[in-house]
């Protein structure tokens, strides 16, 4: 199995005390060597660690002669880094998908989350229920999240205006020719087209921004039509 | 060497890997479904997305 570099770098070490088949060091060499580690310790890697940590990069190294040093970003939890499963951007991901899933986001450097309704395709529309009952809420914007990876669809006539329905066809993600419907979660006008027909979308990305309406005939909380 | 390496299994031996590759430097990307969102691979990931329902067939 091959050995990481610190592995190799020990061997060499350990190579050159033994003195085996490898050019014998002298003392004045080994003191050279421990000098460049302290110079290494003590300035090179506190500066190198700051700038790690002032940036978005994971992993950072430096050589220098015969030695490497790589710093590696502790790896945060999973959850911190995908969130969501977006490619346009870990911050963005971290945003949908605490918005969608209604809980915090783990890593305090994300976005926060916005308010997002249950992704399309036969769940359950409970912030449009809570909208369709309280006032306060009845203009809070549902998103329609992506049920699939896949390359999304527009309906040809939809723009930022339409009207539609509880459990109406926005579109669909195609997902190897399988097409998986993205339908309204309740009555509402389309406010804004977030990806453009023909874009590659993940799971769970938000696709479209909808405005609920009260319409006046719908007592009961619009319900989300399952789509088979 | 490889630098990143995607991780389509589960449970044991996506944590398996996913240990191998820390041992040799090597990132991982865990691909997961909603039934194992809380799995301690997904949660060790370097990277880990997200790609559909806990049905098989969406996922």
């Amino acid at each position: 199995m091959p050995q990481g570099d610190s592995a190799r770098s020990a061997d060499r070490r350990d190579a050159d005390r033994a003195g085996d088949g490898a050019q014998p060091r002298d003392a004045v060499a080994r003191l050279a060597d421990h000098a460049a580690i302290e110079r290494l310790a003590s300035d090179l890697l506190p500066a190198l660690v700051a700038r790690l940590s002032g940036t978005g990069l994971g992993e950072l190294e430096v050589r220098e002669g015969e030695w490497r040093v790589r710093l590696r970003r502790p790896a945060t939890s999973g959850h911190a880094l995908e969130r969501s499963a977006e490619r346009p951007g870990r911050s963005q991901r971290a945003g949908r998908e605490a918005g969608r899933d209604g809980r915090d986001s783990r890593d305090p450097g994300r976005e926060p989350g916005r308010e997002a309704g249950r992704a399309a395709g036969g769940q359950p529309a409970s912030p449009s229920s809570t909208g369709a009952h309280d006032d306060s809420h009845r203009h809070a914007p549902l998103v329609a999240t992506s049920p699939a990876v896949g390359v999304f669809r527009a309906r040809s006539d939809l723009r930022s205006g339409t009207r539609v329905r509880a459990g109406e066809r926005l579109g669909v993600v195609d997902l190897l020719g399988v097409p998986q419907e993205v339908t309204a979660v309740g009555e509402a006008v389309v406010a804004a087209l977030f990806v453009e027909d023909g874009d590659a979308v993940e799971y769970g990305q938000p696709l479209l921004a909808l405005e609920p309406v009260q319409s006046p005939e719908h007592e009961a909380a619009p319900q989300a039509v399952p789509v088979g | 060497m490889f630098r990143r390496i995607l991780i389509a299994n589960r449970g044991e031996i996506a944590l398996r890997i996913l240990r191998a590759c820390r041992t040799l430097g090597i990132e991982a990307v865990v691909a997961y479904s909603e039934a194992d969102r809380e799995t301690l691979a997904v949660r060790q990931a370097d990277e880990a997305i997200c790609i559909g329902p806990a049905d098989a067939r969406r996922s």
